[in-house]
């Protein structure tokens, strides 16, 4: 079997920053420590550090798109296009609230869905479906009190589900790294619940259980988690030899960069393939289906963006040859292009492949 | 059990004033500033006489240096490090039932204690532990009866008289061969690999379990921890770090990503779920954040050569707890607090997330750390004088003393300090060794690593 290695190798010239392995090991050039505006982000029960200095943030409010930019070009590792807020603001008025990264949009594709309202990433990018005129403005009143400690922890929970998305397809993510990455947004998830910040957005959502929102977080973890059997095998000496193991991993890492993308069709395709997957594909569908799709909908509503590719994926080239907008985020994340309604032909085939793998 | 230093270090220490100066005396790998990943410097480690430096990089290879012999007449500098032995440790594999590779970079290598002529290793990457053997040699055979000087084989038709061959002497070799490959019992990444001191066993762990290991058996190990839980959703905490004790053979500890420590005892049960000692510092909730857990995920332990301490590293300062008293350290040194107040953009842009070492001296009281824009920091127990240096190629000349450091946290900027703003956070200072006797240390940069010896008069 030829090793995939080379796609290291293969990397285009130094525009790209794409982290392979988790750490910058490539930037030969100095690259100095530039903003000097966020503060800690302290819980408001702790005294005395409480004054988060709004700074660039503060103003970023008003002002944000090339405030943005800026600051993706200079702080961000992923590359982030500079690609203008044009390309995503679909006629919404609505200012972002992000230190430079963009996680996904909050509309879905479906517009007869009435869970298009997600305050959890209320950035603006809702686009414009009749009938959700006042859930947009009601959003929009609620955004400019949302005070700056909000914006900052909001910005933290995007750059943490963006971090735990980028999974690295070919090398294991490094699972501390993970698991402290998901401990944060769990943190912030707690935190957000007890403000009551963290409002349902489907009605059947606002009578789970909190720990119900927040065990759906670990599905985010699962592409990194998933690979090393996430299921338990009591049975199997894993410690012992890697074997019985790995047995049971071939299906969930063949479909692991798939399965995402699956799930994505899953939500608006037919669903009666659902019981023949994988467990961890299975529980993931549940989830979107039954639990709080919220923050599934953040991941996979990457409505308007064409399929990417494995290669487009890994090489870190967005934009122009694409039909749609580019943002570099959602393209770079492996686990979130979603076929847009110009791809019925991909999801046939998708649908077909993944019944292939599903099958053997 | 006390290693011999000179009286004036004995008593001073390290720090600035009277106290030990420490000079440039070596720097080894590439010069130009464009990193060869394959290049860069994954782990460092003296064995233990300190006549060897091993390295490891993330090409797979370990290049072991050796100590020239101290030249009696002129005691200026003691002896320099020269490469001994290069050899490809491990090779990058291709795990293809989850399509991933596995990477060849040598994540730790320890040594064994001396016992013949040959020296031994371990190393490991994330999967594999590998036993080497390094062994000189410096005669070879000569006067075979069937086989001419450069291989060939003769006809035996030729051969009219006999000979016994005789060992003639050549120009050292070092030979380095694999001698053990412990494989294929870690699901996970190993990040630690340690050396019990009955000498026959030996630790590994990777990031949800241990297993326990006899250095001539290869195709078994006892697992002795495992944290991973039955429902991976659940996972919220795993291994960082694990190291024997360095006189006790049934001890242990293993540190974990929620800033924990946990000694057990192989002789209570045979699989150590139930720690017997767990070291906790409470939070200081003054200084609560969204990232107290991960600043308090601890990168690194070190038993100290007593045996009494040990030190771990978390990602803002350096602590050391007495074996004795488990609800906190003894002692905390903090490597870089002005980073605090940035540890939303170290975050982004994952520096947080960066693992330090930290070391002993020999004989335990200075501890030694790594920092950003390649300075590293040591903490002298005795004075609580602590010191910043920079390896850099600026103080190439030898013998140079290196000038501390020092970096300004907030407000006006005296002459010769950085500023934060302009620390460099790709120049990274993760691996520092300490030579078991002497002072002299080795600091790995991204590619490149530097000795620096105390001033000898």
């Amino acid at each position: 079997m030829p090793r995939p290695r080379g796609f290291e190798q293969e990397a285009p010239p130094p525009a790209r920053e794409w982290p392979i392995s988790g750490r910058s090991a490539r930037r030969a050039q100095r690259r100095p420590f530039v903003d000097a505006e966020w503060r800690s982000l302290a819980p408001p029960r702790a005294v005395g550090r409480s004054s988060l200095s709004g700074g660039k943030l503060a103003a970023a409010a008003v002002a944000v798109a090339e405030q943005r930019t800026r600051r993706a070009a200079s702080r961000v590792r992923i590359v982030v296009t500079k690609a203008p807020t044009a390309c995503w603001n679909r006629g919404s008025p609505l200012p972002r609230f992000s230190c430079g990264l963009r996680v996904g949009r909050t509309g879905r594709r479906d517009p007869d869905n009435r869970s298009l309202k997600d305050t959890m990433f209320a950035r603006g990018l809702k686009r414009k479906c009749v009938g959700h005129e006042e859930d947009v403005e009601g959003a929009l009143a609620g955004l400019k009190t949302v005070s700056s400690y909000s914006l900052q922890r909001q910005s933290l929970l995007d750059m943490s589900l963006v971090k735990l998305q980028l999974c690295h397809m070919l090398v294991e993510p490094n699972l501390c790294r993970s698991v402290l990455i998901a401990n944060t947004v769990r943190q912030i998830q707690e935190e957000m619940t007890q403000d009551g910040t963290w409002r349902a957005v489907a009605p059947q959502a606002a009578e789970r259980a909190p720990l119900d929102r927040l065990v759906s977080t670990e599905i985010l973890c699962r592409a990194a988690w998933g690979q090393e059997g996430a299921h338990p095998a009591p049975g199997l000496g894993d410690g012992h030899t890697q074997g019985p193991v790995s047995d049971l991993c071939p299906v969930t890492s063949a479909q692991a960069p798939r399965h995402p993308q699956s799930s994505a069709w899953e939500m608006d395709g037919p669903r009666e393939n659902r019981g023949s997957f994988h467990k961890s594909l299975d529980q993931i569908f549940e989830t979107l289906e039954t639990k709080n799709p919220s923050c599934m909908e953040e991941l996979f509503s990457d409505v308007d963006s064409p399929y990417y590719d494995l290669d487009t994926v890994l090489t870190g080239m967005m934009g122009g040859a694409r039909s749609g907008p580019c943002e570099g985020l959602e393209g770079l994340a492996p686990a979130t292009p979603a076929p847009s309604s110009s791809c019925k032909s991909d999801l046939g085939e998708l649908d077909h492949v993944v019944e292939i793998l599903v099958e053997t | 059990m006390f290693p011999k230093l000179s009286l004036r270090s004995m008593f001073h220490g390290a720090g600035g004033g009277n106290d030990i100066q420490w000079c440039f005396s070596q720097v080894k790998g590439a010069v130009d500033d464009d990193v060869a990943e394959a290049d860069i410097i994954s782990t460092v480690e003296f064995n233990h006489s300190g006549e060897l430096l091993a390295t490891g990089d993330k090409g797979g290879r370990v290049v072991i240096f050796q100590q020239e012999q101290e030249n009696k007449i002129q005691s200026h500098s003691r002896g320099e490090y020269n490469v001994y032995s290069t050899f490809q440790s491990h090779e990058p594999e291709f795990d293809y039932l989850k399509s991933l590779e596995i990477e060849e970079k040598i994540n730790k290598i320890r040594w064994l204690p001396q016992k013949n002529a040959a020296q031994f290793l371990l190393s490991t990457n994330d999967k594999t532990i590998k036993l080497w053997k390094i062994s000189e040699r410096d005669k070879r055979p000569e006067g075979y009866n069937l086989k001419e000087e450069d291989g060939r084989y003769r006809d035996p038709t030729t051969v009219t008289t006999l000979r016994v061959p005789v060992f003639r002497p050549m120009d050292l070799m070092v030979e380095a061969s694999p001698r053990r490959i412990f494989a294929n019992a870690h699901t996970y990444h190993i990040n630690s690999i340690s050396i019990n001191s009955d000498y026959e066993t030996y630790l590994s762990a990777d990031d949800l379990r241990i297993n326990l290991w006899h250095l001539e058996i290869t195709d078994r190990s006892f697992n002795i921890v495992d944290i991973k839980p039955a429902n991976m959703e659940e996972l919220t905490e795993v291994i960082t770090a694990a190291e024997f004790h360095p006189n006790s053979c049934n001890t242990f500890v293993y540190s974990s990503s929620k800033g924990t420590i946990r000694l057990c005892d192989m002789r209570a049960s045979a699989l150590c779920d139930r720690h017997s000692k767990l070291f906790e510092e409470p939070e200081d909730p003054s200084n609560r954040s969204f990232f107290s857990e991960i600043i308090s995920s601890i990168s690194d332990v070190k038993f100290s050569h007593s045996g009494r301490y040990m030190m771990t590293r978390d990602y803002l300062s350096v602590k050391i707890w007495d074996l004795n008293m488990e609800n906190r350290p003894v002692e905390t040194y903090q490597v870089h607090e002005y980073l605090r107040s940035k540890l939303c953009s170290l975050y982004e842009n994952d520096c947080i997330f960066d693992k330090f070492e930290c070391c002993w001296n020999g004989s335990d009281s200075v501890v030694m750390t790594g920092s950003y824009n390649n300075f590293f920091r040591m903490f002298d127990r005795n004075t609580k004088r602590d010191i910043t240096l920079e390896a850099s190629r600026e103080n190439n000349k030898p013998r140079t003393v290196l000038k501390p450091r020092k970096v300004c946290a907030s407000g006006k900027r005296k002459k010769d300090e950085i500023s934060v703003d302009s620390l460099d956070f790709n120049k990274k200072i993760l691996h520092t060794a300490w030579h078991p006797k002497e002072n002299i240390i080795a600091v790995a940069t991204t590619n490149n690593l530097y000795i620096f010896q105390d001033k000898v008069n």
